[in-house]
C-alpha cells in the first residue's frame, strides 16, 4: 500500500507540475480572450492525458488505480480443446489456484487451435471473436499456454486487454527471447533439450548407433524448432535417420524395419506429410503400433501410448507453477517484479510394458526413474491373499489328511476289535463247549455204544451156523446210521469249537439254528433234569446272519437259565424257547425259564462284561449274546416273567430276500 | 419150569441204543423186552418169569435210581422179591442199601462175559437185575 501511496503522490505531482508549465506559458500574457478561456482547460486536460497515457501503456496503471484485479483468469490454450496437454495443465492449475487463495476465481479458456490453424485470417478471426466475447467480463490475470498463443496475445493485446498481466507457460525460450516482452508479461520457459531425449535413448539401447527421428518438421514445432541445430552438433556421434514430415504409412513401414541398435525418437505429430490431421498421442499410438525399437518421448502425454519413456515434461507441474505465479499477482506483486524462469519441469517416467517388450532390465533407466503401468503378476497383485488361501488350503488339506489318517486308525481299531471280539466270541463258545462236554459226551455215548453192541451181535449171527446174514446185514445198516449220528454230533461240536476269522454271513431259517441248538442242549438239559422245549413259528424265519453265532446266542441263553434253576427244586426246571415273527420286518426269540427271574435293578447290567452272579461263571455269555445280536443289527433284552423266571428275548431283521 | 430163556427187561430212551442192546442180548439166546421208559416198565411190570433189567440211570421222565426206588417199595407186592444190584458209571458193581438175596444167584442169569460186554457197550449204563 505504501508502493501505491508513493506512486499515486508522484503521479499527483507530475500532474501538478504539468499544470503549473502550462499556467507559465499562458499567464504572462494576462488577457483573457474567449480563445484563451476555452484554451486553458483544454490544454490542461490535454496535458495530463499526454502524461497519464504512456504510463497506462506500461501497465502500473491498473495499479494506480488501487482497484483490485477482477478475480478471473483467462487462459488462452494454443492448442485444440481435446488436447491432452491441455486437460493436465489446466486441472492443475485451478486446482492450485483455488487451493491458494480464499477468493473463488473464475477461470475462462479459449484454445486458438494455432498449431493447426496457423494463418493470419484465422488470427482475425480469433481478435474479433474474442473482443466480443468477453467485452464485458474483465480479466484480472491472462494465462497464456504455448508459444504461438503467447505470440498471439503480443500482436493482440493492446487491442484486446490492455494493460492485464499476463503469465506465459509452456513457452520456449527462442519465441520468449524474439517477443521482446514488456515487463508486465512474465512466467516460465519450457525447455526441451534434444540431449536428454538422446541419453535416454543410450541407455534404453546400449551401444546405440543410430537415432529415428519421428514427428513434424522442426520449424512447425515451435518448442522444438532448436533441435535442429542440436542434431547437427550430434550428427558425428550418430546416424539420423530422418522421418520426419513423412505420411503416417510411410512412417509405420519404416519404423517396423529399423536396423540393429536403433532408438526412435518421437516427437508431437499434428498433421502428417499426407495433411491428416492427428492429435499427437494418437499418432504415436500409431507408430509404436509397428515399431520395432523402443521409443523415447520428451513429454508426459506421450507416456503409455506406445512409448518406451524418456525425461518427460510435465503439464501438471507446469500448472501448478503457473497458477503460484497467478496467485502471486493477485495478492498484488507486480508481474514486472517476478523473473521469468526456465522452469524445470522434468522426471524420468517409463513405460513398465515397453521395458519388458523390448527386454530393457529397469537397471538401465537413470535414477529416480517412474515406472508406470506396471502389470503385477499374480503373486505381487495378490500376494496376501495367495498366502491366505494357500494357508487354507495347507490347512484344509492337513486337516483332510488328518481326518483320513484317523479313519484309517479307526478302522485299523475296529477291525482289530473286531478280530477281538471273534476272538472271545469264539473263546465264548469254546467255554460253552466245554460246559456241555459231559452231556455231549453222553450223547455221543448213545451211537458209540449202540455201534459196538451191534457188532458183537452182528459177530454172533455170522458165527452162528448157519450164520443168519439177513439179520446180520439189517444190524450193519443200523451200524452205519448210528456212525452217522454220532458224526452229526462231532460236527456240530466241530461247528461250535472252529475257529473262524471272519463271521459268516448266510441267510437261512432261524428255525435250523434253534433246532441245532436244542441238540446240542436236550443232553445237557436232560443230565440237569431241566424240561427243555422249543415252540416254533409256523412259516419259515429267514434271517441273514453267522449261523454258529446265532446258535451261541440261543446256547448262552439257554445254559445261563438253566444256570439261574440250579438253585430249585429238581425236576421242576423248565426253559422254553419260541421263535416268532415280530412284525413284517423282524423276528423275534424268547428264552424263558421258571428260575428265580432277575432282580428288577440288575435287568439291564446282567449284559455288562464280567457281570455274573455264579461263582464259576465267566461273566461273557450274556454279553457276548448282546455283541453278535447287535453285530446283525438286531436288540436284546430281559424281562421278568409274570409267573416266575426270567424270559431273554432277542429280535433280527428279516431277510428282505425272502420276505418279499 | 420149561427152559424158557431168561426175559431182560431193557430201559433206555434211546432209541438206538435201546435196539442195539437188544439185538446182542437176542443173538446170546436171551428173551428180550424193550422199554422206552421207567414209566412204560412199571405199567407191564414183568411177572413171575425170572429175569433182569437193564436199566439207563439218565432217562427223561424217571431216572434209573428213581425206578430202582419205586421197584423197591414195590418189592412187597410182587410176588418174588426182587434181588437187584446197581451197575454204576464207572462199571463197579455195588449192593445197593436194601439189597434183597444173594448176588451170586444174580450173577448166575447173566453171564460175566456178558456182564462185561454190556458194561462195554455202556459204561455209563446201569443194570438192575430182579430175580
Amino acid at each position: 500500500m505504501g508502493l501505491c501511496r508513493t506512486v499515486i503522490m508522484t503521479i499527483a505531482h507530475l500532474m501538478h507540475g504539468v499544470r503549473a508549465v502550462v499556467d507559465a506559458l499562458l499567464r504572462p500574457r494576462r488577457f483573457h480572450s474567449r480563445s484563451s478561456r476555452w484554451l486553458y482547460p483544454a490544454l490542461c486536460t490535454l496535458a495530463s492525458s499526454l502524461v497519464i497515457a504512456p504510463i497506462a501503456g506500461l501497465g502500473p496503471v491498473a495499479w494506480a488505480a488501487n482497484e483490485p484485479l477482477p478475480p478471473s483468469v483467462l487462459i488462452l490454450d494454443q492448442s485444440s480443446a481435446d488436447s491432452p496437454w491441455y486437460a493436465d495443465f489446466s486441472a492443475n492449475f485451478r486446482s492450485t489456484l483455488n487451493a491458494g487463495s480464499e477468493r473463488r476465481f473464475s477461470v475462462y479458456s479459449e484454445h486458438l487451435d494455432l498449431s493447426r490453424f496457423p494463418g493470419t485470417q484465422h488470427h482475425e478471426v480469433l481478435r474479433t471473436y474474442l473482443q466480443n466475447k468477453y467485452r464485458d467480463r474483465p480479466i484480472g490475470v491472462l494465462v497464456v499456454q504455448g508459444s504461438s498463443s503467447l505470440e498471439f496475445l503480443m500482436r493482440s493485446r493492446a487491442q484486446l486487454w490492455p494493460g492485464v498481466p499476463v503469465v506465459f507457460a509452456g513457452v520456449d525460450k527462442e519465441t520468449a527471447d524474439r517477443l521482446n516482452l514488456p515487463p508486465d508479461v512474465t512466467g516460465t520457459i519450457r525447455q526441451l533439450v534434444f540431449r536428454n531425449a538422446v541419453t535416454t535413448a543410450q541407455a534404453l539401447v546400449p551401444n546405440l548407433k543410430r537415432i529415428a527421428l519421428v514427428g513434424d518438421p522442426w520449424e512447425r514445432q515451435a518448442v522444438r524448432k532448436h533441435y535442429k541445430d542440436e542434431i547437427a552438433a550430434l550428427a558425428n556421434q550418430f546416424e539420423f535417420i530422418d522421418l520426419l514430415g513423412l505420411p503416417m504409412t510411410e512412417i509405420r513401414k519404416r519404423v517396423a524395419v529399423l536396423p540393429e541398435n536403433t532408438a526412435i525418437i518421437h516427437t508431437a505429430i499434428n498433421v502428417d506429410g499426407a495433411g491428416v490431421a492427428y492429435i499427437p498421442r494418437e499418432a504415436l499410438a500409431a507408430v509404436a503400433e509397428v515399431a520395432n525399437r523402443p521409443i523415447v518421448i520428451d513429454v508426459e502425454t506421450s507416456v503409455g501410448y506406445g512409448s518406451t519413456g524418456g525425461l518427460v515434461s510435465r503439464p501438471h507441474l507446469i500448472g501448478q507453477q503457473t497458477a503460484q505465479i497467478v496467485l502471486r499477482i493477485f495478492n498484488g506483486e507486480r508481474p514486472s517484479e517476478i523473473p521469468i524462469t526456465v522452469g524445470d519441469f522434468l522426471n524420468p517416467v517409463f513405460d513398465w510394458r515397453q521395458l519388458q517388450r523390448f527386454g530393457i532390465s529397469e537397471s538401465r533407466l537413470p535414477p529416480g526413474s517412474e515406472v508406470r503401468f506396471r502389470e503385477f503378476g499374480l503373486w505381487e497383485q495378490y500376494r496376501w491373499q495367495m498366502v491366505a488361501i494357500c494357508f487354507a488350503l495347507l490347512l484344509q488339506a492337513a486337516l483332510i489328511g488328518w481326518l483320513l489318517l484317523e479313519h484309517h486308525r479307526r478302522r485299523i481299531v475296529e477291525m482289530k476289535l473286531r478280530a477281538r471280539l471273534l476272538e472271545v466270541i469264539h473263546l465264548n463258545r469254546t467255554a460253552t463247549a466245554g460246559a456241555l462236554s459231559a452231556s455231549v459226551a453222553h450223547e455221543l455215548n448213545q451211537p458209540l455204544g449202540a455201534i459196538q453192541s451191534y457188532a458183537e451181535a452182528a459177530t454172533l449171527y455170522l458165527k452162528a451156523d448157519p450164520p443168519d446174514i439177513e439179520r446180520a446185514e439189517r444190524i450193519l445198516a443200523n451200524i452205519r446210521r448210528d456212525n452217522q449220528r454220532a458224526a452229526d454230533i462231532i460236527s456240530h461240536l466241530r461247528g461250535l469249537l472252529k475257529k473262524r476269522d471272519e463271521t459268516d454271513l448266510q441267510e437261512f431259517d432261524l428255525n435250523e439254528a434253534v433246532r441245532d441248538a436244542l441238540q446240542i442242549l436236550r443232553p445237557e438239559a436232560l443230565k440237569r433234569g431241566v424240561a427243555l422245549d422249543a415252540h416254533e413259528a409256523n412259516s419259515p424265519l429267514p434271517v441273514r446272519a453267522d449261523p454258529i453265532h446265532l446258535q451261541q446266542v440261543i446256547l448262552n441263553l439257554a445254559v445261563n437259565g438253566m444256570d439261574a434253576m440250579q438253585d430249585c427244586a429238581p425236576g421242576g426246571g423248565k426253559i422254553s424257547i419260541q421263535t416268532t415273527l415280530a412284525d413284517e420286518s423282524a423276528i423275534e426269540v424268547r428264552v424263558a425259564d421258571s428260575g428265580m427271574g432277575i432282580p428288577a435293578d440288575k435287568l439291564n447290567t446282567i449284559f455288562d462284561a464280567f457281570y455274573t452272579t455264579k461263582r464259576d461263571g465267566t461273566g461273557l455269555g450274556l454279553s457276548i449274546a448282546r455283541a453278535i445280536i447287535e453285530t446283525h443289527g438286531g436288540k436284546i433284552w430281559a424281562e421278568n416273567r409274570p409267573g416266575g423266571g426270567a424270559v431273554f428275548r432277542f429280535t433280527l431283521p428279516l431277510s428282505r430276500m425272502l420276505a418279499a | 419150569m420149561t427152559t424158557l430163556p431168561p426175559i431182560i427187561h431193557v430201559v433206555d430212551d434211546d432209541a438206538s441204543f435201546r435196539s442195539a442192546l437188544g439185538e446182542l442180548l437176542s443173538a446170546c439166546g436171551y428173551g428180550v423186552a424193550l422199554y422206552e421208559s421207567a414209566e412204560q416198565l412199571l405199567k407191564t411190570l414183568p411177572g413171575g418169569d425170572p429175569g433182569c433189567i437193564l436199566l439207563d440211570v439218565q432217562m427223561a421222565g424217571l431216572s434209573g435210581p428213581q425206578l430202582q426206588d419205586r421197584l423197591a417199595e414195590l418189592g412187597e407186592k410182587v410176588a418174588r422179591p426182587a434181588p437187584y444190584l446197581s451197575l454204576l458209571e464207572n462199571g463197579k458193581v455195588e449192593p445197593k442199601i436194601g439189597l434183597i438175596g444173594d448176588l451170586a444167584d444174580a450173577l448166575d442169569v447173566l453171564s460175566a462175559d456178558l456182564l462185561a460186554k454190556v458194561r462195554g457197550a455202556g459204561s455209563r449204563a446201569g443194570i438192575v437185575l430182579v430175580r
